[in-house]
């Protein structure tokens, strides 16, 4: 079995050719970054992986290391370089690097279908000729030019025939030259070629130096003086005058091979999203859109019908169980404890259904990165990386791949600030409560939904801020966040992701919510001797009262939304499934009040997030002290907003 | 009575069933998601590890 890397800068297409090639499913995203760790599947019986996107192969960040670390250490037998045909200057950049490192390399050229729109030719075979590589035109998402993709895959497997190498202005090659000829190249590890390890020397490559033994004296003094000289001829640092190099090399064949017929024309709706006062109110008004169409529009109709549909169910099961003498507490698990507690849960799949394809179209056509780029700035202001936006924007769907995506943030630090703010962002699982209580305490007022996410957006601000206060160092890093074209969503992306989230939240409906349901109802049922009593008294309203009375001063001291919220731990939506089993929802007004209400829902936005989140913080703080402090932050954090959103509303209301 | 007995033990066995599944299928979601699943082979850990290249 042969092996194929797929490389190329980040949102050029790599994923969607992945999922296109191996016809798997992986989360495709229109933003950089989609990628931080490296995919495997299948292709006509050889092995393919899909690497993060990078722009060169310079080991700066994780994903430069992984990428590089794994075609150096692993020698794929081909390279398939997936270029962004509309930017193919900046492409040819990173293709450079490739060409250097001795393995077969076949171009994709992506995204064909666009190049007609934006007015440019590409002439593949002459870029073909100038790079010594095969070239295909093809477009990932609408499926051109796989088949010649496949055939060439083939070839190259099968001919292994290497790239050129590009070649630098005559004042460097004759160090490059000089410094092949030595004896010292011979010990370069295995699987790397004299030229690469040349430029490597050049540049004091720390990652390669460290792989090499001590050079003799006159070799290293070679080539320091060598250094020397190209600083003071270049009037710059080695690095960059290389990279110069690489560029003119990547501008010489995109000025040959590309051929502009127009000028690109772009719709320029960035000035008002990505403005310094238009944008965040255009957010809001968005978001405030995509709840209105899912739980206000959609979610209005489809709430009841599904209530109505379990209500019927549970009557009519449970006057058969009655009439076939079933014992009342077997029929209770089935009907108080399992139908009610996993139907309260599946009446909002409608509703989260269109929140999720929303959520996925304003992603795929690329309004997100817009999003992430206007917070860019305030996320470094406060002490987080500027990538600490891309786990904040996931973590609209889960947490988890949230908190995992922040393994891209170089800096401990803003690595591990970005992993206690993360769970502060409303994740899906979260929605259901939200939409419960925005039925039945505020029905009509969409504009409490947009609030929530500002609510969570400001949590991380604060957090931020004074992580930054207290910080001696005030570590800040560049983070080159490239927009995306805007694009006509692609319905398979679109459609991926709302099914994958969908299904996930109702595979939790038959999983943790099933069992959570059986084991609040058991509780609620039975007292510790064991005896069937009333709610009030059951083993459940005991423990409840515990902590019941912390609760209090934030208006929800009763036992009932006090278990809800230990559930919630297990899985966020469980806290309707016990709170359906424990008090019915159409039985909430006697228990909450708006006021208390809105109290409830800050303290599930903000407080420490379910066990699967809290599980993946551990794994990313790599300790018990951190998480603890990171548990109670965020619940300590979500208590006080909460009582200040309590007091608020009682005196404006 | 012979009614009673067989309704009583079919509500059982579908209570069972439900729960086994969920139990089973969060015990695979487990496995696949942490490191329980690294073994000692190559490219046999879990997603996280197989991007830090190291097992919690």
């Amino acid at each position: 079995m042969q092996t194929i890397a797929l490389i190329g800068n980040p949102n050029c297409g790599k994923t969607t050719l992945f999922n296109t090639l191996t016809g798997t499913t992986a989360y495709v995203g229109n933003w950089p970054g989609v990628t931080v760790e490296k995919k495997e599947g299948l292709v006509n019986g050889h092995r393919i992986l899909d690497l993060p996107g990078i722009y060169s192969l310079s080991p700066y960040s994780p994903e430069e290391k992984l990428s590089r670390r794994y075609i150096l250490d692993e020698q794929p037998d081909l390279i398939i370089d997936v270029i962004d045909a509309t930017n193919l200057e900046r492409s040819l950049y990173l293709t450079t690097q490739l060409a250097e490192l001795g393995r077969p390399l076949l171009l994709a050229l992506n995204m064909e279908d666009l190049l007609e729109k934006e007015g440019i030719r590409i002439d593949a075979r002459r870029l073909s000729q100038m790079t010594g590589c095969p070239v295909v035109q093809i477009s990932a998402s609408k499926g051109t030019g796989i088949n010649a993709l496949l055939e060439e895959i083939e070839r190259s497997l099968e001919q292994k025939k290497l790239p050129m190498q590009p070649l630098f202005s005559n004042f460097i090659e004759r160090y490059i030259t000089t410094i092949i000829e030595d004896d010292y190249l011979h010990q370069i590890p295995k699987g790397r070629q004299m030229r690469w390890a040349a430029i490597k020397l050049l540049e004091a490559d720390e990652l390669f130096l460290s792989s090499m033994p001590a050079p003799p004296q006159a070799f290293q003094t070679y080539i320091e003086q060598a250094r020397k000289e190209l600083v003071e001829h270049y009037d710059d640092d080695v690095q960059a005058i290389i990279i110069d190099q690489r560029y003119k090399v990547a501008e010489h064949i995109a000025k040959d091979c590309q051929v502009r017929t127009k000028k690109a024309k772009q719709f320029n709706f960035d000035n008002l999203a990505t403005s310094k006062f238009g944008a965040i109110p255009l957010f809001i008004a968005i978001m405030a859109a995509v709840f209105y169409l899912s739980i206000g529009l959609v979610g209005g109709y489809t709430t009841g019908w599904l209530e109505s549909f379990f209500a019927f169910a549970s009557v009519h099961i449970q006057t058969l169980a009655d009439a076939m003498q079933v014992h009342p507490l077997l029929s209770g698990i089935l009907v108080d404890g399992i139908i009610a507690g996993v139907g309260a849960v599946l009446t909002f799949v409608p509703q989260l259904f269109v929140l999720f394809l929303l959520l996925s179209i304003l992603e795929d056509c690329g309004y997100m990165a817009r999003i992430a780029f206007i917070m860019d700035r305030l996320m470094r202001s406060m002490g987080l990386s500027g990538k600490s936006i891309i786990p904040l924007v996931i973590g609209t769907g889960c947490s988890v791949p949230a908190i995992m995506s922040s393994r891209t943030i170089e800096h401990q630090k803003q690595r591990e600030l970005t992993v206690i703010v993360t769970p502060f962002i409303p994740c899906g699982a979260k929605m259901p409560v939200f939409a419960l209580m925005l039925t039945y305490f505020f029905p009509g007022k969409w504009f409490i939904a947009p609030l929530i996410y500002l609510l969570g957006i400001l949590a991380v601000i604060i957090t931020g801020l004074l992580a930054r206060a207290l910080d001696k160092h005030k570590e800040t890093n560049a983070f080159i966040l490239e927009l995306p074209r805007y694009q006509i969503p692609a319905a398979k992306n679109v459609w991926l992701q709302t099914k994958d989230r969908t299904l996930g939240f109702i595979q939790k409906a038959g999983t943790i919510i099933l069992l959570s349901s059986v084991i609040i109802y058991l509780l609620s049922s039975y007292s510790f001797t064991l005896q069937a009593v009333d709610a009030e008294s059951s083993m459940l309203a005991i423990l409840g009262r515990l902590i019941s009375p912390l609760l209090a001063p934030l208006g929800f001291g009763f036992w009932q939304a006090s278990v809800a919220l230990l559930t919630g731990i297990a899985a966020k939506e469980s806290i309707v499934s016990t709170l359906s089993v424990t008090i019915g929802t159409a039985s909430l007004g006697s228990f909450f009040t708006p006021d208390t209400a809105l109290s409830y829902m800050t303290f599930i936005l903000l407080s420490s997030p379910c066990i699967a989140a809290i599980s993946a913080m551990f794994k990313e703080l790599g300790s018990k002290r951190k998480l603890l402090f990171a548990v109670l932050w965020q619940t300590g954090f979500a208590y006080v907003a909460a009582l200040i959103i309590r007091s608020a509303t009682l005196l404006l209301l | 009575m012979y009614t009673a007995i067989i309704s009583n033990i079919i509500v059982a066995l579908i209570i069972l069933l439900l729960i086994g599944s969920a139990i089973r299928t969060l015990h695979r979601q487990s496995k696949e998601e942490s490191c329980a699943s690294c073994g000692t082979k190559k490219n046999s850990a879990c997603k996280g590890c197989k991007f830090a290249d190291s097992c919690h």
